[in-house]
């Protein structure tokens, strides 16, 4: 497997969903490589430490459309690649059901790929990902073996296996009668159960519609 | 009209209702502890906003002058994006037949952006231009993205409108 350096870039740390992605990606890969925490580290030191890579790849969570604002802070102090064949990729797993949320971050890390002069490996992209981390293993087990297979495709072919990856990938959007159907569980307040029992179990449910920037 | 400013360093001559320099007083970034979803709703665990959050739902407008950096958002920037959603609830709707927030304020500022940086190429501004029209379209916000040469006749208009 070429010199990979794995990059966790969600401000949760060890403690959440992305961290499961990496862990199942790298029990396809069979092979142990480094993984830091953009939460934990100075931004210009790890940017700085990619020269001593053949391949960076970035796991991250979505957050407003994009990457979190850490990770842009380790992007801004990245320098253009170093030797030809130099690579990046990008993990992106996201709240929101659709794949589709991505969109816009996939065309700028392809953008940023182009800018910096690395190899661009992709951008993989899972919906629905939120409750990852607080279900049991066996709810996600057909997610976990298709990180395994992204895994055992990179440390193969030091690509993303396009296969693994439009399996990530669906849904990509919502048909019609899925949003109906979501529509009318939201209405009917089954489709938000999970924030009512998180703000139940904190005595906060009362204050759910808050507005306590314009309340004194 | 209140109208408040969010800016990177520029220097900047027309007076505004509030001003949030985001190189002086750069946010901290969003720890993703969902506080403001599911313990005290609406409200950021973290203090160092709670000025601008007040000055923000209460404007009509705000203008922000950006600074892309790589071809996009810079990372203060985003980092005060991220702390936005606390303006919103954490319940989904469909009924655009996409995934989207309900808004939690009746009612939020117009936003002008001004933005400069330094794009390789019009398919990375482009790229730029269409991600913050994204998030203010998911933000409920009305917003006109510019850039940066247009901002002292535009808002030289705006201050003199009564
Ligand atoms: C500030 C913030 C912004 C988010 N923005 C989005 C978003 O725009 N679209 C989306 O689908 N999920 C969004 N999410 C949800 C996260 O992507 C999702 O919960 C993810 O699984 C978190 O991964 P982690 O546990 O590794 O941090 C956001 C979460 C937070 C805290």
């Amino acid at each position: 497997m070429r010199k990979t350096l794995i990059l966790n870039g969600s401000p949760h740390g060890k403690k959440g969903n992305t961290e499961i992605f990496i862990r199942k990606f790298l029990e396809g890969a069979k092979e142990p490589c480094p993984v830091r925490y953009v939460v934990q580290e100075d931004p210009a030191e790890l940017a700085g430490d990619f020269a001593n890579y053949d391949v960076i790849l970035f796991f991250m969570p979505l957050y407003v459309h994009a990457m979190p604002g850490i990770v842009m802070e380790v992007i801004e102090q990245m320098q253009p690649a170093q030797r030809a064949g130099q690579s990046i990729g990008f993990v992106v797993q996201s709240g929101f059901l659709e794949a589709a949320q991505s969109d816009y971050l996939k065309a700028y890390f392809a953008m940023l790929a182009k800018r910096l002069g690395y190899v661009d490996l992709g951008c993989a992209v899972r919906g629905g990902a939120a409750g990852v981390c607080m279900q049991p293993e066996k709810a996600s087990e057909a997610l976990f073996a298709v990180l395994r297979k992204l895994g055992e495709g990179y440390r193969e072919t030091g690509a993303f296996d396009g296969e693994a990856v439009s399996a990530l990938g669906t849904p990509y959007r919502l048909t019609q009668k899925e949003s109906r159907l979501l529509e009318r569980l939201h209405r009917l307040k089954i489709g938000d159960l999970m924030w009512t029992f998180m703000l139940l179990r904190n005595k906060a449910f009362r204050l759910r519609r808050a507005r306590p920037y314009t309340e004194e | 009209m209140k109208t408040i400013l969010i800016k990177e360093g520029q220097e900047v001559s027309q007076n505004f209702d509030y001003v949030l320099d985001l190189v002086e007083n750069p946010p901290r970034p969003c720890t993703g502890c969902w506080s403001c979803w599911t313990r005290t709703p609406g409200r950021c665990a973290q203090k160092d906003l709670d000025v601008f959050y007040r000055q923000y739902v209460a404007a009509d407008r705000a203008v922000i002058l950006s600074r892309a950096v790589k071809g996009f958002v810079s990372a203060r920037l985003k980092n005060l994006l991220d702390r936005m959603i606390a303006l919103f609830l954490p319940y989904i709707t469909y009924r655009t037949g996409e995934s989207m927030h309900l808004p939690r304020y009746e009612r939020l500022p117009k936003v002008t952006v001004y933005y400069e940086g330094d794009f390789v190429s019009p398919e990375e501004e482009e790229v730029y231009l269409s991600y913050l029209k994204r998030t203010m379209y998911q933000f409920y916000t009305q917003c006109e993205i510019l850039p940066m040469e247009r901002f002292a006749e535009k808002e030289a208009a705006q201050c003199a409108k009564p």
